[in-house]
């Protein structure tokens, strides 16, 4: 089955909302889940510039 | 997607991109700063962690009476309380329901009953730097059509994805073809960073919308969950009497133990009624520190009339405020905002970019 062209943005966003939401409610891992949706977002960013 | 609906996204796309980049650029630039304003509101200050006997300190209504022997024939609006130090901060103004221009702003140690030695008056650059981003430098229309932006930013976002997924389909996903022309591979770049910050800039116009709503959003739950709290709409506004602050204090956390105070609103303030103290109190979790609980106190009799639980829509108002601004997640956080934050720019900038450079053929034929 062909997958849809928006699913992995789709994904992205949801675990980065997902992160941001979390780490409302704590200080500790929940903060670390936040920064770690946050930097699911900007790793592809990063992937692609060391792309040739 | 057939053509033409294709063609109407495109339009709404770049008429809603158009219509909020410069404004956009502007809220970027200076959102940067405002992530770090508490290391940026630091700098030269010492670092010093305060020590004090809760016993030795003055009472909240005579840290008050200090701060209105400042500013003669004022009146108490707000108080607030420091997390690290033992300082109270009075906002007064000339009445209780006195505009926000005419409001002042006057910290009370109290050890000592005086101005905390060390601060300096005025709130600095950083403050210019939010009213900037809240309001352009214009007050209220400003707010209102920041929202509006905001509003605009969103509809570029959605129809930016229906537009990508087409797009993707045939590219891949994150695929920036480096050996195209520079036009090419600015539109790889475009997509692909729009598309990864999608949830982020989504959270951020949002937030940053129901923000510019505060005002009406409060006068709203004003109006609606604290009515049955509020005797007279028009009366006067209940005066303020030497010991109703720590009366209001002490009876509020009685009815509601376990809370510690965040704020307390007197009467006229926006936040209260023109009879009560609202005392505001918030919950020991991170998430319950960030909504609160207003117990409204009786301004003449110093008694609980009752507690007033936020509905819905100011827990909201309360929540988009750290969403917004991404300060309630530590140092990687901050940092992580500031690099999307960054990266928002170039998807502002390439769009503008790739909209300058278009073929004047197909803009011409867009157009007609």
């Amino acid at each position: 089955m062909r997958r849809h062209p928006l699913v992995p943005i789709a994904a992205i966003a949801v675990v980065s909302f997902a992160g941001l939401v979390i780490g409302l409610t704590g200080d500790g891992w929940e903060d670390a889940l936040a920064a770690l949706g946050l930097a699911l977002s900007v790793a592809p960013i990063g992937v692609a510039l060391l792309r040739r | 997607m057939k053509p033409a609906t294709l063609r109407a996204w495109s339009k709404v796309h770049t008429w809603s991109s158009l219509i909020c980049t410069l404004f956009m650029l502007i809220l970027a630039l200076t959102g940067l700063p405002l992530v770090f304003h508490d290391e940026i509101d630091g700098i030269g200050k010492p670092e010093r962690i305060e020590r004090w006997n809760d016993a030795e300190l003055v009472t909240l209504d005579r840290a008050i009476t200090a701060a209105l022997a400042l500013e003669p024939g004022s009146v108490p609006i707000y108080l607030s309380f420091d997390e690290d130090r033992p300082v109270v901060n009075l906002t007064s103004g000339p009445v209780g329901d006195a505009p926000e221009t005419a409001m002042r702003f006057h910290p009370i140690d109290r050890r000592t009953a005086t101005p905390p030695q060390g601060d300096v008056p005025g709130g600095g650059v950083m403050d210019v730097v939010l009213d900037l981003h809240k309001d352009l430098l214009l007050g209220t229309v400003g707010e209102y059509f920041i929202g509006a932006i905001g509003l605009c930013f969103v509809l570029a976002l959605v129809s930016g994805i229906v537009l990508y997924a087409p797009f993707a389909r045939k590219a891949g996903f994150a695929s920036v073809r480096k050996a195209k022309t520079a036009r090419t591979r600015w539109l790889d770049w475009h997509n692909l960073i729009g598309g990864v910050t999608l949830a982020w800039a989504l959270v951020v116009g949002l937030t940053g919308t129901i923000n510019t709503l505060a005002d009406p959003i409060t006068a709203w739950w004003r109006a609606d969950a604290l009515a049955h709290l509020v005797r007279d709409h028009a009366g006067p506004i209940a005066p303020y009497r030497p010991g109703i602050a720590d009366e209001a204090l002490r009876n509020a956390q009685a009815a509601v133990p376990g809370m510690r105070v965040q704020f307390i609103a007197f009467p006229g303030a926006a936040f209260s009624s023109r009879d009560h103290l609202a005392v505001y109190l918030q919950g020991a979790t991170p998430l319950t520190a960030k909504l609160l609980t207003p117990v409204m106190v009786d301004a003449r009799t110093g008694k609980v009339d009752g507690v007033a639980p936020m509905p819905w829509y100011m827990k909201a108002l309360l929540l988009a405020q750290p969403l917004h601004f991404g300060d309630y997640g530590g140092m990687a956080m901050k940092l992580l905002w500031a690099v999307l934050d960054l990266v928002s720019i170039v998807v502002l900038g390439s769009g503008l970019y790739l909209w300058l450079r278009k073929p004047r053929a197909a803009r011409r034929g867009r157009a007609a």
